[in-house]
């Protein structure tokens, strides 16, 4: 068998051993690319509310929460309808772990029907902004109509009039009386928002009188609320519902944390990330003809 | 009669088992067939001898032989009545022959006690290497001994299994922290290990240079990157079979040893002389003292293991141990920063089994019965408030039987494991969730051994039940074509996993796995996507080898892994660790070219992988913000090239080893950037804090830099009156490299893996 030469042998790692010491230098690694997005926004344009509200957040290249008491941001808005423009004012929320958020307010009550262009610039106004444009829906008034059906299964239609875009957590709520002793009483909401039809001009939608008195009756049980002896008095019913602009608009209908939380989804901020919508809460609040109440196993007061 | 579901449970795979001894038994052992079957051993030791040949040989008749396994045992069936000589050959000890007269229908027992020849030791080393080499795969299959640990250049003078697995081609590891290992394409928790029967579900210490397995105390280990056969069940991956060696049950011996990483001591010894011995081994880190000073930097990890083992000899034909492990790690993987705060991980393994092997003289057949308890915790996070905890414990009986023919035998056996699992998971922005579960886990297996010519082929069925796969029938095949100095192999198979290891691997750090269970399909869960579907991969491997010359053999063996029902964590913009997954498929295809040269005091090896692996993902949310439904990627342990070489040379009177090793960049998630999220379900009040938010690039768009890394060593021994003085040096990443372990995208951390440490390390043995 040949016998290897030390020197022969070392020759090759010690030239293998230099080269990649030439090679033992650092390589860069980019772990943000960045975005041309500079901010993004979340607010709602209430037309009931006193003072609008917009949470702004810096898209920045670092995961760390905001402890700058300054963010590089200025919020205006622009009525289209009127060309009335608005500076709206900085304030900082601190939170319990020190962080804090930029909420950018202005005293101004929204105009039912009008669009504003919300935009979030840098401070200087050179740079790219974000911005969104909010069609604050219109006002809305409800018509409950006489109660229509053949006992038990009696329903009551009530029609929405006005160009509302779209309706959210849309709830009966019945307001009940359950026992002779006292006055006790409670409410049971029941969701109505994938019963809403969209009509010409406005909405509609029929109440189950005799289904909801089920889920009401349901709904007392479970809490050990009911009492055979007295039944269930209905006190009023209330239609509340959140008339919201047609950007309010989640994939399938749901507002799913893990869903909304991609960026993407349902966003309506152009050049940025985020939601600005706008909308008000809207109720109407009545008692049923009698007849109607007890055909389904209510009892009156 | 009614029977209740655990008793339908046990009865089906134990029926099976009842069967197939009815049905083997009386046939293999023949209507009045004798047979002669013993064991093995070093006779100055009492150690089992693995491939010693025994041969008997009548007068005038066709000779009849065995080769011993790796417990020493052999068994000879369907000999004829008659007049034998009786041979044991070993190399490098003395033949041991007697005559033997065998009666018809007789059940034989000798056991050989086998001198060793003073002057031939070093061709006992020969014999010993040849059974393995970094170039002897087959299907797959690779076997490593103490012999083939040693020649890995490591920061410790006492060598460990895992140094040698991380120069295997296919093989991707975390790199030198986080013991996480990734075998052509699968991830660690689809990997089974298991020592001596027990099943270890976190066996790799923190420092990525250590095991459970230090080379002091194995025997033998059979990696199966793929391809396995019957006898192993409930992992999708690969195989890390871990056999320990037995004490020396004739005199005490023992080592210590002393490195700035590790100090460590071993004891063997007879507890009754010739019959009964003790193996043990303990380790502890002193890297806080070792290294720390030397780096001046820190290096907060903390890690041991103890080992013990009884072995008794009980008689002629049979034997008993009893086996104790306990691991424990603890550190960070990444640096303490302002504004993150350190995240240290915990583990513990802990497994205890007894092990009775015993060839019945009823039958021409080798049982071998194991009952074992195994468990692991662990724990992320503040050691007086972990945010996530995980537990799992295993308790497992097996019966293992070889069935001995003519020619070949066949394997069949059984095994029950109750297994518990529970989590407790929280995270940097998330709620905490907690499962806890529970699962009775059958299994059962049949694999003959049919030789035709040269050709040898392994069928076999592996079939599981549990409460999620009720019966699972997994086909196998395993095939060897031996020719004078090459082979070709093959193997197929379907292989199914019901215990899942949540990870979150965008996070490198993250080596907390939470096990759990994949759901089974109930009426209430029907829209859970992943209830019911048990990961599953088939495997398909075909391999060349060849021996051109003695002192060179080479090596070829492709690959193809299909993986179906995969959890892989949902793709979400909040940055955390969540249990929410998402189904995926996946695929993993690759080759890997193997050469080892050894000539004279040289020896060397090369090899290269090379390795494809793709994830299929699909969830609603990708759509919305990537466009498409699903979603194909490189999953983060995706090593495309991989590069690994060793040279080992005697010169000087010292051993002289050099090892190095590249591997090209892994896939990584780029973000674009960072903001903040409010849920808008409503009018909301949006000066709420809210949640802060990832904007994801595609996930692992981008690939890290490469790796690579040269290791030296060198090693001489001095004799010191009775004791043997082993001194080494070596520098870990010789030339300094800058590898990459961890990228905090968060936090634009980096943490590099280790850098040039020089080390020196000391260790005695005595006997």
């Amino acid at each position: 068998m040949p016998k290897l030469s030390l020197n022969r042998g070392l020759l090759l790692p010690a030239c293998l051993f230099l080269a990649l010491a030439v090679a033992g230098c650092e390589e860069d690694v980019t772990a943000v690319v960045g975005i041309d997005r500079p901010f993004t926004a979340y607010g709602v344009l209430n037309p009931e509310a006193d003072t609008q509200k917009v949470r702004v957040f810096p898209i920045t290249t670092l995961l760390e929460k905001d402890r700058s008491e300054r963010i590089d941001a200025v919020v205006s808005s622009v009525d289209q309808a009127t060309g009335a423009r608005t500076a709206w004012r900085d304030s900082l929320v601190r939170y319990a772990d020190g962080s804090v958020g930029h909420l950018f307010w202005a005293p101004f009550r929204a105009a039912y029907g009008h669009t504003y262009r919300v935009e979030v610039a840098p401070t200087d106004g050179g740079g790219a902004s974000s911005y969104a444009g909010v069609v604050v829906p219109p006002r809305i008034e409800a018509v409950v109509e006489p109660a229509t059906g053949l006992a038990p299964q009696i329903s009551i239609p009530v029609q929405i009039n006005g160009e509302a875009p779209r309706l959210i957590q849309v709830t009966a709520d019945y307001y009940v009386r359950y026992d002779s002793l006292g006055f006790p009483v409670t409410t049971i909401s029941i969701p109505y928002t994938s019963r809403m039809v969209k009509t010409a001009g406005g909405w509609r939608v029929q109440l189950d009188l005799d289904d909801d008195y089920r889920a009401v009756e349901l709904d007392l049980r479970a809490r050990n609320l009911y009492r055979q002896r007295y039944g269930i008095a209905l006190l009023t019913i209330t239609l509340r519902a959140m008339v919201v602009d047609a950007a309010w608009n989640p994939p399938n209908g749901v507002f799913d944390a893990n869903v909304l939380v991609e960026p993407g989804v349902m966003t309506n901020v152009e050049n940025g990330f985020g939601f600005i919508g706008s909308g008000y809460y809207f109720s109407k609040t009545w008692l049923p003809d009698r007849a109607a109440i007890r055909a389904v196993g209510f009892r009156t007061l | 009669m009614h029977c209740s579901s655990k008793t339908r449970l046990l009865r089906r795979p134990l029926g099976l088992a009842a069967a197939l001894l009815l049905l083997l038994g009386p046939r293999a052992a023949g209507a009045q067939s004798s047979s002669v079957s013993g064991f093995v051993v070093d006779a100055a030791s009492g150690a089992p001898l693995e491939l010693a040949t025994v041969a008997l040989r009548p007068d005038g008749g066709e000779a009849r032989g065995a080769i011993t396994n790796k417990d020493g045992s052999y068994l000879i069936p369907r000999l004829n009545a008659g007049r034998y000589v009786f041979q044991v050959t070993y190399v490098g000890y003395e033949t041991y022959t007697d005559t033997l007269q065998l009666a018809a229908g007789q059940r034989t027992t000798v056991s050989v006690r086998l001198t060793p020849l003073a002057e031939s030791l070093d061709e006992v080393v020969v014999q010993s290497e040849r059974t393995t080499g970094a170039a002897r795969v087959t299907a797959g299959q690779q076997t490593i001994r103490p012999a083939d640990i040693a020649l890995v250049p490591a920061p410790d003078v006492s060598a460990d299994l895992v140094s040698y697995l991380t120069t295997m081609p296919g093989i991707v590891s975390t790199g030198d922290r986080g013991g996480q290992l990734f075998i052509r394409g699968g991830e660690p928790w689809q990997n089974l290990v298991e020592i001596d029967g027990m099943t270890l579900y976190q066996p790799f210490h923190i420092l990525g240079f250590y095991s459970a397995f230090p080379a002091e105390i194995i025997n033998r280990t059979d990696i199966y990157a793929g391809g396995y056969g019957s006898r192993f069940s409930g992992r999708i991956s690969s195989v890390i079979d871990v056999s320990t060696r037995t004490g020396n049950n004739r005199r005490f011996g023992g080592t210590a040893s002393l490195s700035p990483f590790v100090s460590a001591a071993h004891i063997e010894g007879p507890i009754i002389p010739g019959k009964v011995s003790l193996l043990g081994s303990v380790r502890q880190s002193v890297i806080q003292q070792g290294i720390e000073p030397l780096l001046g930097e820190p290096m907060p990890f903390h890690f041991g293991d103890m080992f013990g083992k009884l072995h008794a000899d009980l008689s002629a034909t049979s034997r008993l141990s009893a086996t104790y492990l306990h691991t424990f790690d603890r550190g960070a993987l990444a640096e303490e920063t302002s504004g993150r705060t350190l995240d240290e991980l915990r583990w513990q393994n802990t497994a205890y089994g007894v092990r009775y092997l015993v060839m019945p003289k009823l039958l021409p057949v080798v049982a071998d019965l194991h009952v074992s308890y195994s468990q692991l915790g662990s724990e992320q996070g503040p050691e007086a408030a972990p945010v996530r905890t995980s537990e799992i414990n295993n308790t497992r009986v097996s019966l293992d039987a070889t069935f001995f023919r003519e020619r070949g035998t066949v394997e069949a056996g059984w095994k029950a494991e109750v297994i518990n699992l529970g989590s407790e998971l929280g995270g940097l922005f998330q709620n905490t969730f907690t499962r806890n579960s529970k699962t009775i886990h059958m299994s059962a297996y049949l694999e003959p051994e049919l030789q035709f010519g040269a050709l040898k082929v392994r069928p076999g069925i592996s079939f599981q039940h549990t409460e999620v796969l009720p019966a699972s029938f997994e086909p196998r095949l395993r095939m060897v074509l031996a020719g004078r100095d090459q082979q070709l192999s093959a193997a197929v198979g379907l292989y199914r996993q019901e215990i899942l290891g949540l990870n979150d691997r965008r996070d490198a750090t993250s080596v907390f796995t939470a096990w759990a269970l994949t759901p089974s399909k109930t009426a209430r869960n029907q829209q859970d996507l992943l209830a019911g579907n048990v990961p599953e991969a088939w495997h398909f491997i075909l391999g060349y080898r060849a021996e051109p010359a003695p002192w060179l053999e080479l090596s070829l063996e492709g690959y193809h892994k299909i993986l179906k029902h995969l959890f892989v964590p949902e793709w979400t913009a909040f940055p955390q660790f969540t249990t929410r997954l998402q189904p995926a498929d996946g695929r993993s295809s690759g080759f890997d070219a193997r050469a080892e040269v050894r000539r004279g005091p040289f020896y060397t090896y090369v090899n290269y992988g090379l390795s494809f692996t793709r994830y299929n993902a699909q969830q609603e949310t990708l759509e919305l913000w990537y466009g498409r439904e699903s979603l194909d990627f490189r999953p983060p342990h995706d090593r495309r090239h991989q590069v690994n070489g060793l040279v080992s040379m005697e010169a000087l009177g010292a051993t002289w080893s050099a090892h190095w090793e590249f591997g090209s960049g892994l896939p990584y998630s780029q973000a674009l950037g960072f903001d903040g999220f409010i849920l808008m379900n409503g009018l909301v009040d949006v000066g709420q804090q809210g949640s802060q938010r990832v904007i994801y690039a595609s996930p692992f768009n981008a690939v890290l830099p490469t790796y690579h890394r040269l290791d030296l060593s060198a090693e001489r021994s001095f004799r010191i009156g009775a004791a043997d003085l082993t001194l080494q040096g070596s520098l870990i990443n010789s030339y300094d490299r800058r590898n990459l372990f961890y990228l905090d995208i968060f936090t634009l951390q980096r943490v590099d893996q280790l850098p040039l440490i020089p080390s020196l390390g000391i260790k005695v043995a005595f006997e």
